[in-house]
C-alpha cells in the first residue's frame, strides 16, 4: 500500500467510513500522511462533497432538485416495474393485474394530473373491456401498451372476435404457420376502422380458407 | 447567490443522470447506502461504484472550473 497511490473509490470509501477494517484504515491513513499526491486527491474529494452540502442549505432550487430527481426515479421504477412484467408467457395473467397499469404507465410525468386521472379511470373501464372481448374468444393477450393491447387468435376465431370488438380500431396480421417479422408499417396498412351507427359495421368477414384453425391472426386494439 | 454554489449548482446540472441522482441523494440529501439502494432499487455494490464515479466525476468537473 506504502508505494501505490490510493484510488479514487477507496477515497470515497474512507470519506465515507466504510472501509472494512481498522488496519485497512489506519494503514490508508499512514499512507496520505507521507504521500502529498493522494493528500492533494483527497482534499479535492473532500472539497467536491463539502460544496454539495452546502447546496443542502440553500433554499433554492434545492427542494426542487431533489423532487424532481425523486419522481424521476419513481417513475422510472414504475415504468421498469411495468416491462418487467410483460414476458409473453405470462401475458393472460398479467393481463388482469396489468389493467391498471395500461392505464397509468403513459400519465406518469404528464402535467394536468387531475383531468388525466379522470381521463384513465375511462380508460380502465374500456381495456377491461377489451381483455375480456379478448379471452371470451379464447384468443391470448400478447402485449398491453398505453397504445393498444396486442393479442393472438386463431384464424377461425378472428371473425368473431371482430364483431364482438365493433367500432374499435383494430389492425392485424395474418401469422400463417410460421411468425413473421412484424413491422409497423405492415400494422399501418393493415389498419382499419369501423364504424357505428346507422350505416353498420362495414368490416367485412376474412373468408377462410381449409387452415384456418392452424393459423394464427396477430391483432392490435387500439385505445381511443 | 454565492458564485461558488452558482457553479456547483450548474455542474450537478450537467451531470449524467445517474451520477447527478447519486449525489443529490447521498451528498446533497444525505442519504443511506441502503436507502440508495432502496429508492433506486439497485445493489449495495452498484451504489458504492455509482457514488464513486459521480463524485470522480463531479470533483474532476469542478476541479476544471477552478473551484478546487
Amino acid at each position: 500500500m506504502n508505494d501505490q497511490h490510493i484510488s479514487f473509490g477507496t477515497m470515497s470509501d474512507l470519506y465515507d467510513n466504510t472501509i472494512p477494517t481498522e488496519e485497512e484504515k489506519e494503514a490508508l491513513v499512514k499512507h496520505m500522511d507521507s504521500c502529498p499526491s493522494c493528500r492533494g486527491e483527497y482534499e479535492k474529494l473532500k472539497n467536491t462533497i463539502h460544496f454539495c452540502q452546502e447546496l443542502r442549505a440553500c433554499e433554492y432550487p434545492l427542494p426542487e432538485l431533489c423532487n424532481n430527481t425523486i419522481n424521476s426515479i419513481k417513475s422510472r421504477r414504475r415504468k421498469r416495474m411495468f416491462s418487467r412484467a410483460m414476458p409473453a408467457i405470462a401475458a393472460s395473467i398479467i393481463a388482469i393485474a396489468g389493467i391498471s397499469l395500461f392505464d397509468n404507465g403513459f400519465f406518469i410525468n404528464s402535467p394536468g394530473s387531475s383531468q388525466i386521472a379522470k381521463k384513465s379511470e375511462s380508460r380502465a373501464g374500456e381495456s377491461e373491456k377489451v381483455v375480456a372481448i379478448i379471452r371470451n374468444n379464447d384468443a391470448t393477450v400478447l402485449r398491453i401498451s398505453d397504445m393498444f393491447i396486442e393479442g393472438k387468435i386463431k384464424l377461425a376465431r378472428f371473425n368473431k372476435l371482430r364483431r364482438e370488438l365493433g367500432f374499435r380500431n383494430v389492425s392485424y396480421s395474418l401469422m400463417g404457420h410460421t411468425p413473421i417479422a412484424r413491422q409497423s408499417s405492415q400494422w399501418r396498412s393493415n389498419i382499419e376502422n369501423v364504424g357505428t351507427g346507422n350505416n353498420g359495421s362495414i368490416w367485412q368477414p376474412m373468408e377462410y380458407k381449409t387452415d384456418a384453425e392452424e393459423q394464427y391472426v396477430i391483432f392490435r386494439v387500439y385505445s381511443k | 447567490m454565492n458564485d461558488s454554489i452558482r457553479i456547483v449548482k450548474e455542474e450537478i446540472n450537467n451531470l449524467p443522470e445517474d451520477y447527478r441522482e447519486i449525489l443529490v441523494l447521498r451528498d446533497i440529501q444525505g442519504l443511506s447506502y441502503n436507502e440508495i439502494a432502496e429508492v433506486l432499487d439497485i445493489k449495495l455494490s452498484n451504489v458504492k461504484v455509482r457514488i464513486h464515479r459521480g463524485r470522480e466525476f463531479l470533483k474532476n468537473r469542478l476541479y476544471a472550473r477552478g473551484l478546487i
